[in-house]
């Protein structure tokens, strides 16, 4: 086997085992069902042909990652008209059945993109404000401040991390009640 | 009254501060409880989402690669690494600012804060930390990718590409002269070659047909029991090493393949191991017993080194040749 055929397996295996993180990024990034299946397709088939390589010494998802963000950019480019793309559709953001995650899934779909994806990115990914500034090509302060933005935006609707914080103590009372009742 | 605004209390929050920096918020927000709750309100935040990001991660399908690591990507793990890595290496680029509120908040600040709202300032880089312990290795068993399914299409392509013009053209006038046909095919072979006479195993000749792999000529020998599936011998020429007889299974099809010095064969027919193997043991008698009459008569074995490559007209002339009318 040839080394190029060695390295492009062992991508395909990176991509594979990446994928679900990938695919919420792009539902992310897109906010709609079909422009985040098309955006996750484009992007793999992009990493698989080779169209740019991949770095060596890169941690493969922080560069997949950048990959599939670009790749976004350049779909949003070709669109006649980027901002005509309205709200992002809740409901790929959602946990099923669960009426908190609904409320927050619902204020994410009001966020920017670009807010969506740095929260994401740092809370949802566990990257460095440096790493995310990398993937989403741009400085770590504008990551901060992106972050900040979007938590600002959760904290102004303080009912429901009042009504969240109220039903997970209950939640927790309950629990507490049925381990002592045996 | 002292003022923190949300950047700084974020990277607060996400531990992302230098050391120094983190205590002197800390300072800050013992004094200021609009500020603490402002934090607080912010860490809950961060906390949901989170949570939320999680679940989004666990509603999607679990990828084709199984390994020890049930959820796809560490990204929890990663996070804590990342941060303790990232505070002990990486340049601090976030400053942070405040902004007093009077005199009356009688808070002095140190003079590592700054007066304004956020500079980012590039501190020197602090001295290298202390080698970290080599963490456990972390085994991730991946089992070989299952191979995708052969649709009708790749076997259909790979039949096509077997294909030359020599396949179609040629030798439908010997079709009755099962002498010719080995004829035709060594010529094109470049070899001494006798159709293989197989009757005795109930198997009769039906069809000599040329075909070709990587452009070179391969004959294609086709012989029908009573009943069953046809039996199909394949001589590819080219110079190969000698190769005994083995028997195996190719995509599911049983052959048997053995090499002579510049042919290679395969016979392959849905047959016990056992029948193949006599069957592939009878060619290769027959070959011998060819080769040692045809020795003892004094025939000159034709070398391929020696013959010119076989014009096109010669090649053609040796393609498709239907069933002869008397069995082998």
């Amino acid at each position: 086997m040839t080394a190029t055929k060695r390295s492009g397996a062992s991508i395909r295996t990176k991509l594979i085992t990446l994928s679900p993180r990938l695919r919420r990024f792009s539902n992310i990034l897109s906010g709609d069902r079909e422009g985040a299946q098309a955006l996750m397709r484009d992007t793999c088939q992009n990493i698989l042909d080779g169209a740019s390589t991949f770095p060596e010494g890169m941690a493969f998802d922080l560069w997949a990652f950048g990959e599939l963000h670009s790749q976004w950019l350049e779909q949003l480019r070709s669109h006649i008209n980027p901002l005509s793309k309205g709200q992002a559709d809740p409901s790929l953001f959602e946990a099923q059945g669960d009426t908190h995650s609904t409320r927050i899934a619902d204020i994410l779909a009001k966020l920017p993109p670009q807010q969506r994806s740095a929260v994401l990115l740092v809370y949802g990914e566990g990257f460095s404000y440096d790493e995310a500034g990398r993937i989403l090509d741009t400085t770590s302060q504008n990551v901060i401040a992106r972050v900040s933005r979007a938590l600002a935006s959760f904290v102004e609707r303080a009912d429901w991390l009042e009504s969240a914080a109220a039903s997970r103590a209950e939640v927790e009372h309950l629990d507490q009640i049925n381990r002592q009742a045996g | 009254m002292t003022e923190l605004n949300d950047e700084l209390l974020v990277a607060y929050a996400d531990g992302q501060l230098a050391k120094d920096q983190s205590k002197a918020v800390e300072r800050v927000l013992e004094e200021d409880q609009v500020a603490a709750q402002r934090v607080e309100a912010l860490r809950a935040a961060n906390a949901h989402l989170e949570t939320q990001f999680e679940a989004m991660l666990a509603g999607e399908p679990v990828p084709g690669v199984s390994t020890d690591i049930s959820t796809p990507a560490p990204a929890k793990g990663q996070r804590s690494v990342r941060r303790v890595l990232g505070r002990a290496v990486l340049f601090i680029w976030v400053g942070f600012g405040c902004l007093l509120g009077g005199a009356a908040a009688g808070y002095i600040l140190h003079d590592q804060i700054l007066p304004k709202e956020i500079q980012i300032v590039q501190l020197p880089a602090p001295p290298a930390p202390p080698p970290l312990p080599a963490p456990d290795p972390i085994i991730i068993r991946i089992p070989p990718l299952p191979a995708p399914p052969v649709t009708w299409q790749d076997d259909a392509a790979r039949s096509y590409a077997l294909l030359s013009r020599e396949t179609f053209t040629l030798g439908l006038d010997a079709s009755s002269n099962p002498d010719l046909v080995a004829f035709q095919l060594g010529k094109a072979l470049r070899a001494d070659f006798a159709i293989p006479d197989l009757s005795a195993a109930n198997l009769t000749f039906e069809r000599g047909q040329l075909l070709q792999r990587d452009g070179a000529p391969l004959a294609q020998i086709s012989y029908l029991p009573e009943t069953g599936a046809p039996v199909v011998l394949f001589v590819l020429a080219g110079k190969a090493k000698a190769l005994a007889l083995e028997e195996k299974k190719i995509e599911g099809v049983p052959v048997a393949i053995w090499r002579e010095e510049n042919l290679s064969f395969l016979l392959a027919g849905d047959l016990p191991q056992e029948k193949l193997h006599a069957l592939a043991v009878t060619i290769q008698a027959q070959r011998l017993l060819a080769q040692q009459v045809a020795k003892d008569a004094g025939v000159k074995e034709t070398s391929p080194a020696a013959e010119k490559p076989s014009e096109p007209e010669a090649a053609t002339s040796a393609s498709t040749v239907e069933k002869p009318n008397q069995q082998n």
